[in-house]
């Protein structure tokens, strides 16, 4: 069952066991609560769920903007380093955040969600344009 | 409502804890159950689709030619890239490993025990400094330890003085009343002193407040003695 690992109260900043010939990960766990996400970024052994505790907290990613419209994210890079030369992997949302933090190379996924956000916003620009076209006829019929 | 009622009365969603009897009545009434929401399953593989769905097909996802090429594209050019990126990670790491491992070294064995004998030097020094000092705190209360047992002595011995002369206080004292003991050689003129000397500590008083030495003394006698000679109050109601 899942359950089991809920109830369990371990430090959140790491101390899981490091097995060497088990591939690690670089991951976001999911924390917070009810309408609050709140992410950890992880390494985990491969094989970890997301509520197993982490060999060791790299940073943190706040996805909800704050007063000044910002989504906070910390990552401690020497560490990345090093899991990385140990031969982690990371997850792909990890990625993202490291390649919108500049430390790899840009997502495509990020130009994939831009370009998708862009075409539906032109859409809408068009549909409105083609709304304020059609108003004064529809005045001019009634009057 | 009755659809409510009948999926958390379902066995399948009540979670039995601590007993293996079948949950045949309510879950609410019976001990040890409990509904829970994520126990609940879905409906089972065997019903298939329900009638309003048999003939429904979903929409596929409908990916442009033009974006799946491109995002071909982009995912080999950005596998190539972290690839590479990992690569120099890792020989960056090897490097910094080997500074860290020749810091940890010596460059030879002279050194080394040079090294070795200054520090065995410094950590002479320290322990002489360090013993002048602990001989110093310890003569300190070596004195302050005789100072205190010889305080200790003089406030005993003048405990002791104190009690001595209360007991040679006592003696002395019991040695003068001894002067008047009844002993076995002057008993018998005790006896007889107490029996010539009877005292009789009876008396009356009349109402004038004369007083009547002696049990048995009659008001005529010359024994009657006025109680008012010494009794103020008494003596001012009289003269009323």
């Amino acid at each position: 069952m899942v359950r089991k690992w809920v109830n369990k109260l371990l430090p959140a900043a790491g101390g899981g066991v490091n097995i060497p010939t088990i591939q690690k990960s670089i991951r976001l766990a999911l924390k917070g609560c009810t309408n609050r996400p709140f992410f950890h970024i992880n390494v985990h052994t491969k094989t970890d769920r997301m509520k197993q505790q982490p060999i060791e907290q790299l940073g943190s990613y706040d996805p909800m903007p704050n007063m000044f419209n910002e989504k906070l994210v910390s990552i401690n890079y020497d560490r990345v380093k090093h899991w990385i030369a140990d031969g982690g992997r990371t997850s792909r949302p990890a990625a993202e955040l490291f390649g919108l933090a500049g430390f790899f190379p840009v997502h495509p996924r990020t130009y994939m969600t831009a370009w998708r956000r862009r075409k539906s916003l032109i859409k809408l620009y068009e549909q409105s344009l083609k709304a304020k076209e059609t108003q004064p006829e529809e005045k001019e019929e009634k009057s | 409502m009755a659809s409510l009622l009948r999926t958390s009365l379902n066995p399948r969603n009540v979670l039995r804890l601590g007993s293996n009897i079948e949950p045949q009545f309510s879950p609410a009434t019976t001990p040890w159950t409990q509904t829970v929401r994520w126990r609940r399953d879905r409906k089972p593989m065997w019903l298939g689709p329900s009638k309003s769905k048999r003939y429904w097909v979903p929409p596929r996802p409908n990916q442009p030619l033009e974006e799946k090429v491109e995002l071909r594209r982009l995912f080999t050019r950005y596998k190539t890239e972290v690839s590479a990126l990992h690569d120099l990670i890792k020989e960056n790491m090897k490097e910094v490993q080997e500074k860290q491992k020749q810091a940890l070294q010596f460059q030879s064995k002279e050194e080394e025990e040079a090294e070795w004998v200054e520090c065995m030097a410094i950590n002479d020094d320290w322990n002489a400094e360090s013993a002048a000092l602990r001989e110093q705190r310890i003569a300190r209360e070596l004195e302050a330890v005789e100072e205190r047992a010889l305080q200790l002595k003089l406030a005993r011995d003048e405990e002791k003085r104190k009690l001595a002369a209360e007991l040679n206080a006592k003696v002395r004292a019991e040695k003068e009343r001894s002067k008047t003991y009844i002993t076995p050689e002057n008993i018998d003129e005790a006896i007889e002193q107490a029996l010539n000397t009877v005292v009789d500590f009876n008396y009356s008083i009349d109402l004038r407040g004369n007083k009547y030495i002696g049990k048995r003394t009659k008001p005529e006698s010359q024994n009657a003695k006025r109680i008012s000679d010494s009794h103020e109050p008494i003596k001012r109601e009289i003269a009323a």
